[in-house]
């Protein structure tokens, strides 16, 4: 739900979009081997079904939107992820669109990374339970992050938006509170079972198979 | 969750579905931006008939499509709705109270029709050749070597991964778990996630070692040809005629 939809932004948002995605996937896939590949779409995959579960809220529900734990999970690779898993959201549900891709990922990558740098923090505390609350704020970031950058984005458009501006933050607040949830039992529940699933230290390294 | 299926009508037979993909995608994206960029409201009206049009030619069945476009047709329509309201115009109308601005009214609904027929194409784009062979064209067309392997084993993983969650949350449910809105429910959800991923992220090394196995060094073969004949670029040239007609007639309707 954080998606902007086709024909509400501009040429110059699009093409900001596009650009600057461009440039951040270059940066961000640099260096990338073979054997983390399967890694990263199998995550991907796995982000797109998550998108799929629905939490109810009151009487209406919404889904998940998970960039958090594509960043904890893949760290700096979590931009490709999320910049496949919008373009077939796009293309299998018509969520977003297509001339919008560029900015999506942008809205929703950018968070991912720095939930990922968020998380990385939680090494200089030594409480038990860091996993869980880092996480928590992870989650809460990166959803946070993305309906500010969408809201700057449609705040761009005239004074006639800062209504529709103001309702979309609205609209995602339950979604910020959700995910923190979700994704810090979910990153707890990580470390236990299998801690090297979240990013080790050596910035953005995925361990290999 | 159905909807995996975008490809499921590629099988038939018209003159999309016979369209070169790689001519298709580049023609049919530079019809996207044309509408999408419009200023006039006519003249969106007519990028909408014309993707209504082109989806018609595409032979598609109109069901499958209609249940698709609901959602993002949801997600559009609060412009229409709110901008009269908070939007300032000359011709401001207002009745109890409530000024409308018949200026914000058309900026919403130009918003909501560009929307409408730019999610419209992804059907005739998408829907008409099989994914695998979509995402060769997006190869041979430039996109990186690496996302496109990306796109192309998520895609097959998108099946595995949808049945293993579907088969998770039926044991959940026949264990007495119903969704609240309430923590408890959350920590379920984050554990079963949490399971998804670790079955996930155990798979794909064993998927890695059986791709290496069988001679996977991070490259892919060229397993498409695409061939280009003169009715495919017949094609290309008739939508870059309405796309760059659009804007034009754009321009006079503006002014």
């Amino acid at each position: 739900m954080v998606h902007i939809s086709d024909g509400v932004l501009p040429l110059e948002v699009l093409a900001a979009g596009f650009v600057l995605s461009g440039i951040l996937l270059f940066l961000t896939l640099r260096g990338v081997r073979a054997e983390e590949i399967p890694r990263i779409s199998l995550i991907t995959a796995a982000l797109f079904v998550a998108s799929l579960v629905h939490f109810p809220v009151g009487p209406t529900s919404v889904h998940l939107i998970m960039n958090g734990l594509a960043g904890i999970i893949l760290g700096k690779r979590a931009f490709v992820s999320v910049l496949v898993a919008l373009t077939l959201q796009a293309i299998f549900f018509q969520h977003g669109g297509i001339s919008v891709i560029g900015v999506n990922s942008l809205n929703m990558g950018i968070p991912a990374l720095l939930a990922w740098q968020v998380f990385e923090r939680r090494r200089g505390f030594g409480y038990p339970r860091r996993e869980i609350v880092f996480g928590a704020v992870a989650g809460a970031v990166a959803v946070l992050g993305a309906v500010l950058l969408l809201s700057a984005e449609l705040l761009l458009l005239g004074e006639g938006f800062s209504e529709i501006a103001t309702l979309v933050l609205m609209a995602h607040i339950p979604i910020v509170i959700i995910e923190a949830a979700v994704l810090g039992t979910t990153a707890g529940y990580l470390d236990k079972v299998k801690p090297e699933m979240l990013v080790p230290a050596k910035a953005g390294q995925i361990r290999g198979a | 969750m159905s909807h995996l299926e975008i490809d499921g009508y590629s099988h038939l037979s018209s003159p999309i579905h016979r369209w070169d993909p790689r001519v298709k995608i580049v023609s049919m994206l530079v019809l996207i931006f044309s509408i999408v960029l419009l200023k006039s409201l006519a003249v969106a009206l007519l990028g909408l008939a014309i993707s209504i049009g082109l989806l018609l030619i595409s032979r598609l069945p109109f069901a499958y499509v209609s249940q698709g476009i609901k959602w993002p047709a949801l997600f559009l329509l609060p412009f229409p709705l709110i901008l009269p309201l908070t939007m300032d115009g000359d011709m401001a109308l207002t009745l109890y109270g409530l000024s409308f601005s018949v200026e914000g009214l058309e900026q919403g609904l130009l918003m909501m029709t560009r929307g409408l027929a730019a999610v419209v194409l992804i059907y005739p784009i998408f829907g008409s050749s099989p994914f695998n062979t979509t995402i060769h064209a997006m190869r041979s067309l430039g996109l990186p070597e690496t996302v496109t392997q990306i796109f192309l084993f998520a895609y097959r993983y998108l099946f595995l991964l949808r049945e293993q969650f579907t088969s998770m949350t039926r044991s959940l449910s026949s264990k007495g778990f119903t969704k609240k809105t309430d923590l408890p429910t959350a920590r379920v959800l984050g554990a079963a996630l949490g399971m998804l991923f670790i079955r996930s992220y155990e798979r794909s090394d064993r998927i890695y070692k059986a791709m290496v196995s069988r001679g996977y060094n991070g490259h892919l073969p060229d397993s498409e040809r695409f061939k280009i004949n003169g009715f495919d670029l017949v094609k290309a040239l008739m939508v870059l005629v309405l796309a760059f007609g659009l804007q034009g007639l754009d321009h006079l309707a503006v002014v």
